[in-house]
Protein backbone atom coordinates (compact mmCIF):
# COMPACT_ATOMS: atom_id res chain seq x y z
CA UNK A 1 0.00 0.00 0.00
CA UNK A 2 1.52 3.48 -1.00
CA UNK A 3 4.71 1.86 -2.10
CA UNK A 4 6.25 3.89 -4.95
CA UNK A 5 5.65 2.31 -8.47
CA UNK A 6 6.16 5.05 -10.95
CA UNK A 7 9.85 6.52 -12.01
CA UNK A 8 11.82 9.16 -10.22
CA UNK A 9 10.87 11.95 -12.38
CA UNK A 10 7.60 13.63 -11.22
CA UNK A 11 4.33 13.54 -13.73
CA UNK A 12 1.44 10.55 -12.92
CA UNK A 13 1.17 9.24 -9.45
CA UNK A 14 1.59 5.34 -9.42
CA UNK A 15 0.41 4.96 -6.14
CA UNK A 16 -2.91 3.61 -4.80
CA UNK A 17 -5.11 6.60 -3.57
CA UNK A 18 -6.04 5.33 0.02
CA UNK A 19 -7.58 8.06 1.06
CA UNK A 20 -11.63 6.56 0.35
CA UNK A 21 -10.04 3.54 1.93
CA UNK A 22 -9.88 5.20 5.23
CA UNK A 23 -12.73 6.83 4.82
CA UNK A 24 -14.67 3.45 4.61
CA UNK A 25 -12.72 2.17 7.86
CA UNK A 26 -13.03 4.95 9.90
CA UNK A 27 -16.72 5.09 9.05
CA UNK A 28 -17.32 1.22 10.07
CA UNK A 29 -15.58 1.71 13.47
CA UNK A 30 -17.86 4.15 13.97
CA UNK A 31 -21.05 2.53 13.39
CA UNK A 32 -19.54 -0.46 15.31
CA UNK A 33 -18.82 2.04 18.48
CA UNK A 34 -22.09 3.13 18.12
CA UNK A 35 -23.81 -0.05 17.81
CA UNK A 36 -22.01 -1.95 20.60
CA UNK A 37 -23.83 -1.15 23.52
CA UNK A 38 -27.18 -1.43 21.91
CA UNK A 39 -26.38 -5.20 20.55
CA UNK A 40 -26.90 -6.69 24.17
CA UNK A 41 -29.65 -8.62 25.06
CA UNK A 42 -32.72 -6.80 26.41
CA UNK A 43 -32.96 -3.26 27.88
CA UNK A 44 -29.99 -0.94 28.14
CA UNK A 45 -29.78 -0.38 32.04
CA UNK A 46 -27.15 -0.04 34.72
CA UNK A 47 -26.21 -3.37 36.22
CA UNK A 48 -25.59 -4.08 39.68
CA UNK A 49 -21.77 -5.18 40.12
CA UNK A 50 -21.15 -9.05 41.31
CA UNK A 51 -17.60 -10.58 41.53
CA UNK A 52 -19.11 -14.06 41.72
CA UNK A 53 -21.12 -13.99 38.57
CA UNK A 54 -21.00 -16.77 36.12
CA UNK A 55 -19.63 -15.73 32.45
CA UNK A 56 -20.97 -16.71 29.09
CA UNK A 57 -20.95 -15.27 26.03
CA UNK A 58 -24.15 -13.49 25.14
CA UNK A 59 -25.63 -15.16 21.91
CA UNK A 60 -29.05 -14.39 22.15
CA UNK A 61 -30.66 -17.14 23.78
CA UNK A 62 -31.44 -15.93 27.05
CA UNK A 63 -34.75 -14.29 27.40
CA UNK A 64 -34.04 -10.70 29.38
CA UNK A 65 -36.47 -9.36 31.61
CA UNK A 66 -35.74 -6.04 32.42
CA UNK A 67 -36.72 -4.01 35.61
CA UNK A 68 -35.79 -0.85 35.08
CA UNK A 69 -35.13 1.78 38.19
CA UNK A 70 -38.85 3.47 37.85
CA UNK A 71 -40.37 0.24 37.46
CA UNK A 72 -40.81 -0.13 34.13
CA UNK A 73 -40.46 -3.55 32.69
CA UNK A 74 -39.30 -4.95 29.68
CA UNK A 75 -39.43 -8.50 27.86
CA UNK A 76 -36.35 -8.28 25.66
CA UNK A 77 -36.31 -4.81 24.36
CA UNK A 78 -40.45 -4.53 24.74
CA UNK A 79 -41.74 -2.50 27.40
CA UNK A 80 -44.74 -4.72 29.19
CA UNK A 81 -47.09 -4.12 31.90
CA UNK A 82 -46.96 -6.37 34.69
CA UNK A 83 -49.97 -7.86 33.72
CA UNK A 84 -49.12 -9.04 30.76
CA UNK A 85 -45.53 -9.86 31.38
CA UNK A 86 -46.36 -13.77 31.75
CA UNK A 87 -48.86 -13.01 28.32
CA UNK A 88 -45.23 -11.76 26.57
CA UNK A 89 -43.16 -14.47 28.22
CA UNK A 90 -44.75 -17.19 26.93
CA UNK A 91 -45.28 -15.41 23.26
CA UNK A 92 -41.27 -14.91 22.98
CA UNK A 93 -40.25 -18.04 25.38
CA UNK A 94 -39.60 -20.77 22.71
CA UNK A 95 -36.24 -20.87 20.61
CA UNK A 96 -36.58 -21.66 17.05
CA UNK A 97 -36.12 -25.31 18.16
CA UNK A 98 -38.78 -25.30 20.23
CA UNK A 99 -37.19 -25.33 23.44
CA UNK A 100 -37.61 -22.91 26.59
CA UNK A 101 -34.78 -19.87 26.57
CA UNK A 102 -33.58 -19.33 30.00
CA UNK A 103 -35.29 -16.85 31.87
CA UNK A 104 -32.58 -13.95 33.08
CA UNK A 105 -33.39 -11.10 34.99
CA UNK A 106 -32.18 -7.98 34.49
CA UNK A 107 -32.71 -5.21 37.44
CA UNK A 108 -31.50 -1.81 37.40
CA UNK A 109 -28.68 -0.74 40.04
CA UNK A 110 -30.95 1.68 41.22
CA UNK A 111 -34.12 -0.03 41.15
CA UNK A 112 -35.80 -1.20 44.58
CA UNK A 113 -36.06 -4.62 46.43
CA UNK A 114 -39.56 -4.36 45.87
CA UNK A 115 -39.52 -3.88 42.09
CA UNK A 116 -37.25 -6.85 41.55
CA UNK A 117 -39.70 -9.01 43.66
CA UNK A 118 -42.82 -7.67 42.09
CA UNK A 119 -41.40 -8.91 38.37
CA UNK A 120 -39.59 -12.20 39.97
CA UNK A 121 -42.86 -13.34 42.49
CA UNK A 122 -44.99 -12.93 38.94
CA UNK A 123 -42.89 -14.69 37.16
CA UNK A 124 -42.28 -17.43 39.88
CA UNK A 125 -46.11 -17.82 40.68
CA UNK A 126 -46.78 -18.30 37.05
CA UNK A 127 -44.01 -20.19 35.58
CA UNK A 128 -42.97 -23.82 36.43
CA UNK A 129 -39.30 -24.14 36.90
CA UNK A 130 -38.33 -20.76 38.13
CA UNK A 131 -37.02 -21.57 41.73
CA UNK A 132 -33.85 -20.85 40.74
CA UNK A 133 -33.23 -17.23 39.25
CA UNK A 134 -30.75 -15.71 36.84
CA UNK A 135 -29.54 -11.73 37.59
CA UNK A 136 -27.92 -10.31 35.35
CA UNK A 137 -24.88 -8.74 36.78
CA UNK A 138 -21.83 -7.10 35.42
CA UNK A 139 -18.16 -7.08 36.50
CA UNK A 140 -17.32 -4.59 39.43
CA UNK A 141 -15.20 -1.56 37.60
CA UNK A 142 -13.21 -1.19 41.18
CA UNK A 143 -10.93 -4.24 41.04
CA UNK A 144 -7.69 -4.14 43.62
CA UNK B 1 -5.20 13.58 3.49
CA UNK B 2 -2.85 12.64 0.64
CA UNK B 3 -2.43 16.38 -1.14
CA UNK B 4 0.42 16.91 -3.31
CA UNK B 5 1.94 19.62 -1.74
CA UNK B 6 5.61 19.33 -3.67
CA UNK B 7 6.45 20.57 -6.72
CA UNK B 8 6.14 19.03 -9.89
CA UNK B 9 8.77 17.33 -10.13
CA UNK B 10 9.87 14.12 -8.00
CA UNK B 11 12.04 13.80 -5.06
CA UNK B 12 11.08 14.23 -1.66
CA UNK B 13 7.37 13.09 -0.85
CA UNK B 14 5.79 15.55 0.97
CA UNK B 15 2.53 13.31 1.22
CA UNK B 16 1.70 12.51 4.78
CA UNK B 17 2.09 8.37 5.72
CA UNK B 18 -1.13 7.05 5.97
CA UNK B 19 -0.07 3.50 6.37
CA UNK B 20 0.56 3.47 9.96
CA UNK B 21 -2.87 4.95 10.63
CA UNK B 22 -5.07 2.09 8.67
CA UNK B 23 -3.04 -0.42 10.31
CA UNK B 24 -4.12 1.11 13.57
CA UNK B 25 -7.77 1.69 12.77
CA UNK B 26 -7.98 -1.71 11.09
CA UNK B 27 -6.70 -3.53 14.18
CA UNK B 28 -9.48 -1.05 15.91
CA UNK B 29 -11.73 -2.49 14.08
CA UNK B 30 -11.04 -5.88 14.28
CA UNK B 31 -10.89 -5.53 17.86
CA UNK B 32 -14.31 -3.83 18.16
CA UNK B 33 -15.86 -7.12 15.95
CA UNK B 34 -14.22 -9.37 18.65
CA UNK B 35 -15.83 -7.41 21.34
CA UNK B 36 -19.05 -7.53 19.93
CA UNK B 37 -20.59 -10.82 20.57
CA UNK B 38 -20.68 -9.54 24.58
CA UNK B 39 -20.62 -11.60 27.85
CA UNK B 40 -23.65 -11.67 30.23
CA UNK B 41 -23.01 -12.25 33.86
CA UNK B 42 -25.28 -14.12 35.79
CA UNK B 43 -25.60 -14.51 39.21
CA UNK B 44 -27.92 -17.37 40.46
CA UNK B 45 -30.51 -16.96 43.06
CA UNK B 46 -33.34 -19.11 44.52
CA UNK B 47 -36.84 -18.43 45.59
CA UNK B 48 -38.92 -19.97 48.71
CA UNK B 49 -41.27 -22.75 47.14
CA UNK B 50 -44.45 -21.72 46.33
CA UNK B 51 -46.90 -21.21 48.26
CA UNK B 52 -48.77 -24.68 48.21
CA UNK B 53 -45.88 -26.60 49.31
CA UNK B 54 -45.37 -25.42 53.03
CA UNK B 55 -42.14 -24.15 53.82
CA UNK B 56 -39.73 -27.14 55.51
CA UNK B 57 -39.20 -26.36 59.31
CA UNK B 58 -36.56 -24.34 60.56
CA UNK B 59 -34.30 -27.29 61.42
CA UNK B 60 -32.45 -26.73 65.15
CA UNK B 61 -29.53 -28.34 64.13
CA UNK B 62 -28.44 -26.79 61.52
CA UNK B 63 -27.95 -22.77 61.88
CA UNK B 64 -29.50 -20.86 59.40
CA UNK B 65 -28.19 -18.15 57.85
CA UNK B 66 -30.50 -14.79 57.52
CA UNK B 67 -29.49 -11.71 56.19
CA UNK B 68 -31.55 -8.94 56.62
CA UNK B 69 -31.42 -5.76 54.59
CA UNK B 70 -32.95 -2.82 56.25
CA UNK B 71 -34.65 0.17 54.22
CA UNK B 72 -31.23 2.10 55.12
CA UNK B 73 -29.17 -0.35 53.29
CA UNK B 74 -27.87 -1.48 56.66
CA UNK B 75 -27.38 -5.28 57.60
CA UNK B 76 -28.16 -7.68 60.41
CA UNK B 77 -27.04 -11.35 60.50
CA UNK B 78 -29.70 -13.49 62.27
CA UNK B 79 -31.43 -10.10 63.56
CA UNK B 80 -27.60 -9.10 64.90
CA UNK B 81 -27.13 -5.90 63.18
CA UNK B 82 -23.45 -6.18 61.85
CA UNK B 83 -21.14 -3.75 59.58
CA UNK B 84 -20.48 -5.70 55.84
CA UNK B 85 -16.99 -6.12 56.89
CA UNK B 86 -18.07 -8.34 60.15
CA UNK B 87 -20.86 -10.00 58.03
CA UNK B 88 -17.94 -10.89 55.59
CA UNK B 89 -15.35 -12.59 58.24
CA UNK B 90 -18.48 -14.04 60.25
CA UNK B 91 -20.25 -15.54 56.80
CA UNK B 92 -16.47 -16.78 56.05
CA UNK B 93 -16.34 -18.37 59.50
CA UNK B 94 -19.94 -19.99 59.75
CA UNK B 95 -20.04 -21.17 56.38
CA UNK B 96 -16.51 -22.98 56.44
CA UNK B 97 -16.54 -26.59 57.35
CA UNK B 98 -20.40 -27.29 56.25
CA UNK B 99 -21.17 -29.76 54.09
CA UNK B 100 -22.64 -28.20 49.74
CA UNK B 101 -26.08 -28.87 51.07
CA UNK B 102 -25.87 -26.48 54.46
CA UNK B 103 -23.85 -23.52 53.00
CA UNK B 104 -27.19 -22.08 52.09
CA UNK B 105 -27.32 -17.95 53.20
CA UNK B 106 -30.70 -16.29 53.20
CA UNK B 107 -31.52 -12.91 52.41
CA UNK B 108 -34.80 -10.99 53.96
CA UNK B 109 -34.80 -7.55 52.47
CA UNK B 110 -36.86 -4.50 52.70
CA UNK B 111 -39.01 -3.80 50.23
CA UNK B 112 -37.57 -0.24 49.63
CA UNK B 113 -34.07 -1.76 49.96
CA UNK B 114 -31.30 -0.89 47.01
CA UNK B 115 -31.69 -3.81 44.54
CA UNK B 116 -28.16 -3.05 44.19
CA UNK B 117 -27.36 -3.62 47.99
CA UNK B 118 -29.50 -6.84 47.36
CA UNK B 119 -27.51 -7.95 45.19
CA UNK B 120 -24.47 -7.25 46.75
CA UNK B 121 -25.29 -9.02 49.95
CA UNK B 122 -25.86 -12.43 47.49
CA UNK B 123 -22.22 -11.94 45.96
CA UNK B 124 -20.25 -11.45 49.12
CA UNK B 125 -22.50 -14.56 50.42
CA UNK B 126 -20.77 -16.85 47.52
CA UNK B 127 -17.83 -15.12 47.47
CA UNK B 128 -17.40 -16.32 51.37
CA UNK B 129 -18.52 -19.65 50.08
CA UNK B 130 -22.24 -20.24 49.97
CA UNK B 131 -23.37 -23.00 47.50
CA UNK B 132 -27.02 -21.37 47.40
CA UNK B 133 -28.41 -17.96 47.98
CA UNK B 134 -32.15 -17.90 48.51
CA UNK B 135 -34.48 -14.62 48.97
CA UNK B 136 -36.86 -14.62 51.78
CA UNK B 137 -40.92 -14.21 51.24
CA UNK B 138 -41.08 -11.07 51.01
CA UNK B 139 -43.15 -9.07 53.77
CA UNK B 140 -44.82 -5.43 53.42
CA UNK B 141 -43.01 -4.17 56.24
CA UNK B 142 -39.50 -5.81 55.99
CA UNK B 143 -37.38 -8.46 57.77
CA UNK B 144 -37.81 -8.11 61.80
CA UNK B 145 -35.42 -5.33 63.17
CA UNK B 146 -34.78 -5.68 66.87
CA UNK B 147 -35.29 -2.63 68.89
CA UNK B 148 -31.86 -1.76 71.11
CA UNK B 149 -33.76 -2.98 73.96
CA UNK B 150 -34.53 -5.92 72.41
CA UNK B 151 -31.13 -6.44 71.16
CA UNK B 152 -29.27 -5.34 74.68
CA UNK B 153 -31.81 -8.43 76.44
CA UNK B 154 -30.48 -11.12 73.28
CA UNK B 155 -26.99 -10.32 73.25
CA UNK B 156 -27.20 -10.97 77.47
CA UNK B 157 -29.49 -13.57 78.51
CA UNK B 158 -27.05 -14.94 81.30
CA UNK B 159 -26.78 -12.22 83.94
CA UNK B 160 -23.52 -11.68 83.11
CA UNK B 161 -20.64 -9.97 85.50
CA UNK B 162 -20.73 -6.69 84.04
CA UNK B 163 -18.05 -5.90 86.29
CA UNK B 164 -15.53 -8.59 84.89
CA UNK B 165 -14.16 -6.95 81.75
CA UNK B 166 -11.99 -9.56 80.06
CA UNK B 167 -9.08 -8.44 78.44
Amino acid sequence: MGAKVGGKKGGAMADINVTPLVDVVLVLLIIFMVITPMLSSGVDLPLPPAKTAMEEKDMGTNLVIGVKGDGTVYVDKKLVELEGLIAEISLQRKDDAGKDRPLVIKGDRNATYKQFRAVVDEIHENIPYTDTLLLATEKPKDEE
Amino acid sequence: MGAKVGGASGGSMDEINVTPLIDIVLVLLIIFMVITPMTVQKLPTELPPKDDAPPPPPDPNKKQLMVAVYKDNTFALNLQPITEEKLRTELEAQLKGRVSDERNVFIDAHPDAKYEVVVHVADLSREMGAERVGFADLKDEGPVQLTPEQLLQMSAPPPADPAAPTP
